[in-house]
């Protein structure tokens, strides 16, 4: 499937949601979630390609890896947080998906901390060299 | 991919939304209730093993 399929799985999901919520709301959302989580299973299953060729231009580049390892684990974080706050939002409560989304943040904040030893790290040794 | 889970969601929402019409109609509310509900627990059960498996697939990827 390509994303003409992904593209035709969306519409005939929301033509089915549509088709659904006045009689049994609860359901149309569960079929939103669904639909979702198909679209994202099917994308994901085609990323290791990509985070390889990461890995290994990283690795012919003699990066430090565990930059990239904080990036792919922020990457994860934020594809997780989106996905909870666009199904609470889908569900009418936008209270809560701002919420998941501040913590996605925070959290994101949160595992890029070493990173920052690393800059100021880097800092210090350029002021030494002058 | 298994495109079939939307519209084995979609018919049972459609089945369900019928029967709870049906029941309503005839003038069993309790039952139209308990129909929604058994109808929410299936379709829950048939998205909650791909919606683990799709955390599974991310964890796996991005290395938690």
């Amino acid at each position: 499937m390509n994303i003409v399929g992904i593209c035709a799985l969306a519409v005939v999901t929301v033509i089915l949601i549509a088709a659904l919520r006045p009689k049994n709301a609860e359901i149309a959302l569960l079929l939103g979630v669904a639909g979702s989580v198909l679209i994202l299973a099917f994308v994901l299953s085609q990323a290791p390609s990509v985070v390889n060729t990461v890995n290994s231009i990283v690795a012919a580049a003699q990066i430090n890896t565990g930059c990239v390892a904080i990036l792919l684990k922020v990457i994860g974080i934020c594809l997780v947080t989106e996905f909870a706050a666009n199904t609470c939002r889908d569900a009418g409560s936008q209270a809560l998906a701002g919420n998941v989304s501040l913590a996605g943040k925070i959290l994101v904040t949160i595992t890029a901390l070493p990173l920052y030893a690393d800059i100021l790290n880097a800092v210090i040794k350029l002021l030494s060299y002058s | 991919m298994d495109v079939e889970l939307i519209f084995k969601i979609a018919a049972v929402g459609i089945i369900v939304a019928v029967l709870c019409q049906l029941l309503i109609r005839s003038g069993r509310e309790e039952q139209a209730m308990l129909t929604s509900l058994a109808g929410l627990i299936v379709v829950l059960t048939l998205i909650v093993s791909q919606i683990s498996g799709l955390f599974r697939t991310i964890k796996q990827l991005f290395g938690f």
